[in-house]
């Protein structure tokens, strides 16, 4: 029983890394249809701007927490308006090229700007283990935990409860008609990649920690993130948090009770199972 | 109009800087002009990636040789020149390398790769340029295909593995092992050694497990362990799957020694770790903790030229480049089949111990230092240099 209850743990950490990271592509997609195939490299961008302001240059924790939110989301603001807005009625392939350049942009750019080499980042909530009932707990996992779930609820009441969200829904569902009653569709999803890619930085402070600050840190999450938001319902906030926390427990338990080295190609049969049964994604509603 | 006119400029100079980026590899100490009279040594190894730094102390080892070796004659009266070829820990990325070390820079000779998945992907590659090469890859695999053209910068995991279920049975008294390894062509390579010399110490494993490469939870293998009562776990891996698993040894606070494949106690194993890698233990070729005058007088020079210490990759590829320049100074010459013939007769002992070759091109001559962990530092247990 211990052993099921660490592995559910240790699931659910991996799965809010999964899900931080998944949040994005949800934001990006729900406002301009973009499936950003960079949403891992931004993420390793966001753990650098950290790793930069808060290890290099001795900030406090929160205002570099702070500075690589809106340091991002300038940087999401100018891809957007220079990389993206030229090609928003092109043919998808089109976005998609364009987002995987952007990829290998940011992983060039990282590498000439920090190096090659990883960088330890420090665990600011602690690495220490807490043991409850024979549990070891790692304090850095419950905050990238409680840290990813709060964005989940903050998206939602950004969304539902504000002008700025409602106007960004009305302009995913439909630009002509949004158009009509006063908003700025341009404005809209340039301030939608701001956030997303702020809200990615903050996932890779989150995880650098654990996947350590490296140029090529990003690919292995974008391709678990993908697989989380797809699995819980490609586009649904609720959906890609579940999906991530989902993925991680599934990767867990089939490493503790199925076979180690056979865990990716469970993991990823279980994708395609979940794929064929419900293609939609385990998680949507109907409002969704 | 003019607006949008200025955001396709820097549209295309987003462009032009995607490309600019995508170029090059990152380093090559050489100078891209070749002379008829030089001898080439292509130096293939990882500058990106997770074992970035093991290629940058390749390349820095090998520049250092060169630099001694050019200034007492070259290599049979060649000036020797260094070009690296990035292969960024990947085996198709080091397949191309090692083809454009020898269709593109004309190498005289290769060194490297240094990861046995990359090696192992190469070895055709490589074996068709018909050049020597002296890889610093340790998986027994590498042996079973015989390619005459490849020699072994160290002896092969057979000896590492050797060394550490011995050490692990008759110093650490471990006879309930886990034995965990990594799921790729390294671990997945010495694992039936592994599983041999376990059996022959009477010590089979009390479980099994695969950690897959790149993952960052290991839990499942360490809740397995300790399920199983193991009283030590038998590690083979890379860098930075060692340094999850030393995180989680700590994390979860299991009993017994981690001991076993050297990245346990590499440096760059342990910038990541940090203090969880106190207590681990393995065996390598060269220790910063080593007391010789020599190894000592080394690291020093290391430091002064480089600004940092070395790790063991950085001593090995010295030694690499003084065991060619031996070859081909016996040989007089470096004719690739005579600097064959004349690197199965060498006989050298560098920083690093010996280096003797078998018919087959593998090091035979067999040498280490265990080193454990103690506070950040690498501290020697036990010295079994050949």
């Amino acid at each position: 029983m211990g052993t099921l209850v660490q592995l559910l743990v240790s699931g659910l950490s991996t799965g809010g890394i999964y899900a931080a990271v998944a949040l994005g592509f949800t934001l990006t997609w729900r406002a301009a249809a973009v499936i950003n195939f960079a949403q891992g490299d931004v993420v390793m961008i966001g753990a650098f701007i950290g790793l930069t302001l808060f290890v290099f240059l001795h900030w406090p924790f929160l205002l570099a927490f702070v500075g690589a939110f809106i340091l991002a989301g300038v940087l999401g603001s100018v891809v957007e308006r220079v990389m993206l807005r030229p090609v928003r009625n092109a043919e998808v392939w089109t976005t998609v090229v364009v987002t995987v350049g952007l990829s290998i942009l940011l992983q060039n750019a990282a590498r000439i700007i920090w190096g090659p080499q990883p960088f330890r980042f420090p665990a600011v909530f602690g690495e220490e283990p807490m043991h409850l009932a024979g549990i070891a707990i790692i304090p850095q996992s419950v905050g990238v935990l409680v840290i990813a779930v709060s964005l989940m609820l903050l998206q939602e009441l950004f969304f539902h409860r504000t002008m700025t969200g409602k106007a960004m829904r009305a302009v995913a569902q439909d630009r002509q008609t949004a158009s009509l009653m006063a908003i700025n569709p341009d404005r809209m999803i340039n301030l939608t990649f701001a956030v997303s890619f702020g809200i990615a930085a903050i996932a890779g402070i989150l995880i650098a920690p654990t996947y350590f600050a490296s140029f090529s840190m990003g690919l292995p999450i974008s391709i678990r993130a993908f697989a989380a938001a797809i699995i819980g319902g490609f586009g649904s906030v609720r959906g890609s948090i579940a999906g991530g926390l989902f993925l991680g427990v599934a990767e867990s338990l089939s490493a503790g009770y199925l076979s180690s080295t056979y865990e990716d190609a469970i993991v990823f049969g279980l994708v395609i199972l979940v794929l064929l049964i419900r293609p939609v994604g385990l998680f949507v509603t109907e409002t969704d | 109009m003019l607006r949008d006119g200025i955001w396709r400029w820097i549209s295309g100079l987003g462009v032009l800087a995607l490309l600019s980026g995508c170029g090059g590899s990152g380093l090559s100490p050489g100078s891209s002009s070749k002379s008829s009279s030089d001898f080439v040594i292509g130096l293939v190894g990882p500058i990106t990636g997770s074992f970035a730094e093991v290629g940058k102390n390749e390349s820095q080892g090998a520049q250092m040789a060169i630099k001694d070796i050019n200034q007492k004659g070259g290599f049979a009266g060649h000036p020797g020149k260094l070009v690296f070829e990035d292969d960024g820990g990947l085996p198709a990325t080091g397949v191309n390398s090692v083809a454009r070390a020898i269709q593109q820079d004309h190498a005289n000779a290769l060194l490297g790769p240094d990861l046995s998945t990359v090696t192992l992907a190469a070895i055709q590659t490589s074996e068709q340029g018909a050049i020597p090469q002296i890889t610093s890859s340790i998986s027994p695999a590498i042996w079973t295909k015989g390619d005459k053209w490849l020699f072994g910068g160290r002896p092969n995991d057979a000896t590492n593995v050797d060394i550490m279920v011995k050490y692990g049975v008759q110093q650490l008294h471990v006879t309930k092992p886990a034995l965990i390894y990594s799921n790729e062509a390294y671990g997945q390579g010495s694992l039936p050694e592994l599983q041999k010399q376990l059996s022959h110490y009477n010590t089979p494993p009390v479980v099994q497990e695969a950690v897959q490469p790149g993952t960052k939870d290991v839990t499942a293998q360490v809740e397995a362990a300790k399920n199983a009562h193991a009283d030590g776990i038998l590690w083979w891996g890379l860098i930075p799957e060692s340094a999850v698993l030393e995180k989680a040894v700590h994390q979860f606070g299991f009993e017994g020694p981690l001991y076993g494949a050297n990245a346990l106690v590499n440096p760059d194993t342990l910038k990541l770790a940090g203090s969880s890698a106190d207590g681990a233990i393995a065996a390598i070729t060269f220790s910063l903790a080593d007391p010789n005058p020599t190894a000592q007088a080394f690291i020093k020079r290391y430091q002064s030229e480089w600004g940092g210490v070395p790790d063991d990759h950085g001593p090995l590829y010295y030694d690499m480049v003084h065991v060619l320049a031996t070859a081909a100074n016996k040989a007089g010459s470096i004719d690739p089949t005579k600097l064959r013939e004349a690197l199965l007769q060498v006989s050298y002992t560098g920083l690093t111990g010996a280096f003797k070759y078998d018919a087959n091109g593998a090091d035979v001559a067999g040498s280490a230092v265990i080193v454990k962990i103690i506070s950040g530092q690498q501290t020697v247990l036990q010295d079994v240099r050949g």
